[in-house]
């Protein structure tokens, strides 16, 4: 069987991946279940679940571990956020093995100062451009599977403008880099400078939004769109619940069609099958 | 007050409405929107690292996770212990571990080692003086005398209700501080459960919503659990979520339904970010200092 990073660029020799966000197992497993062809675990939801906010927190060890959990549960290639690569060029090729190792096909490193921040909140910092472009060498050289997939990011709209953010996306790529991926993408104007600029010159790029549906992000050429409600939609979807019984909500009994149906995605059909399989009887 | 203490005090006043999440995102939001007390699913906890609930999940991710969701939050968490990970020595490893991690109370079961959740085919019990035994064990090896140590019975499903009231009224008599029967499936055996145990003076546990918090107390139950409530609102959403994307190329239409979160309070407002922010204005090394070095 070809490996993760394989199997995703075949994907991508395919026209654009659409990889859902998804932060747990059961996510992933919801999104596999829909006929997600890949998935994109996210590092803000990552440490949303452990309670703590998106700002360089959540260590590289806690990523890893909720990886190899996602990468367990579901078949299709996943893409995973890396953050700055945890420190240094060094930090960046352990975290490249441990990822490697935990089942991801692909991975992104951005060039923010550690610790650092959410893609989308005020007070990104980067790293000058040759430093990430050393990272981005580092991560390149400590693959053990050559198809994995390094992405490199830029958070530098934001902080420093198109500009500096068009010369650092090409660096990075002519540095090694896969794919490239400019995230804090906030308008349709940002959308076709990122387009015209990186996209149409054939640079292969990521997107992260949903300013457009993935149809028409697909036809401006972008190789892969990471998008979905993820863990904000779960939360909003877990507060309406909760209000509901707040307000004296309940009392309407077992839905045992949902309990079986998420069973089945769980997989239990095939525990059962094995405790025969494996039974002395 | 001791979370432990205050579980005993709000279950000396009423009915704990406790409703079921497997991640500290979720619990906070328990906390936010005004219950009293947390209830730690092993079902979503299996889920949130991709399996069914099967006994696969071991001790260290139960706490590592409810090590997470007591950080996160202030009010009582009770937690699912299913075994205790195995026979009388463990179960002692799991109460300290348990109460190190912060939980207020923890529920024991008497099912054969690995589970299977309540609600599943093919449960096995062990016999009733070996839980006895390890609720026994459970007891002492609290070292807050507050923490609730909660016997669950399994055998209403694979032994009838004789032996499922014999086990709860064996796991009183030993201690437990309240019984647990699981996979109660209908209002009549929600009934039985009422007036045989929870109307004779038997502090009982109910997990699920066939009735409404106000009718358990009537019912007389001490805790109302309602353990696939986030989990069931993650799937419901989730899977409209990604049957959208399928469709349309966009999930919109979904958080649109789903709406923003109670009060306007976003994840990152609930997550602590403008904490962050004043944080960072604090210990922010001011101009002058930077000048005197």
């Amino acid at each position: 069987m070809s490996s993760p990073g394989a199997q995703l660029r075949d994907a991508m020799a395919n026209g654009m991946v659409l990889a859902p966000f998804v932060y747990d197992g059961f996510t992933a497993l919801v999104a596999e279940g829909k006929g997600a062809k890949a998935v994109y675990m996210t590092g803000h939801g990552t440490s949303a679940q452990i309670g703590l906010p998106d700002v360089g927190l959540t260590s590289m060890a806690e990523m890893v571990g909720n990886l190899g959990y996602i990468a367990n549960a579901v078949g299709v290639p996943v893409i995973a956020d890396a953050d700055t690569g945890y420190g240094n060029a060094l930090n960046a090729q352990r975290t490249v093995r441990e990822y490697e190792t935990a089942g991801a096909a692909a991975m992104h490193l951005e060039d923010q100062v550690f610790p650092k921040r959410c893609g989308f909140f005020e007070g990104k910092r980067c790293v000058p451009l040759a430093e990430h472009v050393q990272k981005i060498r580092a991560a390149l050289d400590a693959r053990a599977d050559p198809d994995l997939v390094i992405i490199a990011r830029t958070d530098a709209v934001a902080p420093n403008g198109w500009e500096d953010a068009i010369r650092r996306a090409e660096a990075y790529r002519e540095a090694g880099a896969d794919v490239v991926f400019v995230d804090g993408i906030r308008t349709l104007d940002d959308m076709d400078i990122y387009t015209r600029r990186l996209v149409e010159q054939g640079v292969p790029c990521l997107y992260n939004g949903q300013l457009l549906p993935a149809g028409d992000v697909a036809t401006r050429g972008f190789k892969i769109m990471i998008t979905g409600g993820g863990h904000a939609l779960s939360y909003a979807a877990v507060c309406q619940a909760l209000l509901e019984l707040k307000q004296g909500g309940g009392g309407e009994g077992r839905d045992l069609e949902r309990f079986n149906e998420m069973t089945s995605l769980l997989g239990l059909p095939e525990i059962y099958e094995l405790e025969q399989r494996y039974s002395t009887d | 007050m001791k979370r432990s203490s205050r579980l005993r005090q709000l279950m000396d006043r009423s009915v704990v409405l406790a409703p079921g999440v497997y991640n500290a995102l979720f619990a906070k939001a328990v906390e936010h929107t005004g219950f009293d007390a947390i209830y730690v699913t092993g079902f979503g906890t299996a889920a949130r690292y991709g399996y069914p609930d099967v006994g696969l999940i071991t001790q260290t991710e139960m706490v590592q996770n409810l090590r997470h969701i007591c950080r996160a939050t202030t009010i009582p968490v009770v937690a699912d212990a299913d075994t205790g990970y195995g026979n009388i020595i463990n179960v002692r490893r799991t109460v300290r571990e348990y109460e190190r991690a912060g939980v207020a109370g923890l529920h024991l079961e008497d099912q054969v080692f690995p589970k299977k959740c309540g609600f599943m085919e093919g449960k096995a019990v062990i016999p009733l003086e070996e839980h006895t035994q390890k609720i026994r064990a459970a007891l002492d090896a609290r070292t807050d005398p507050d923490t609730v140590i909660i016997a669950r019975t399994d055998a209403l499903a694979p032994n009838g209700w004789e032996d499922a009231l014999a086990r709860a009224r064996a796991y009183r008599e030993a201690g437990a501080d309240l019984v647990f029967v699981d996979g109660i499936r209908t209002l009549e055996e929600l009934k039985i459960y009422s007036r045989e145990l929870a109307q004779k003076g038997v502090p009982c546990l109910y997990n699920g919503g066939l009735v409404t918090a106000a009718d358990a107390e009537r019912m007389g139950f001490k805790i109302q659990i309602l353990a696939g409530l986030a989990l069931g609102a993650v799937f419901v959403s989730a899977t409209a979520a990604m049957q959208e994307l399928n469709s349309s190329g966009s999930t919109r239409q979904t958080i649109a339904q789903f709406g923003p979160p109670g009060e306007g309070e976003t994840v990152n407002d609930i997550l602590g970010v403008p904490e962050v922010y004043e944080l960072e204005r604090r210990y922010e090394a001011s101009a002058e200092e930077e000048q005197a070095r």
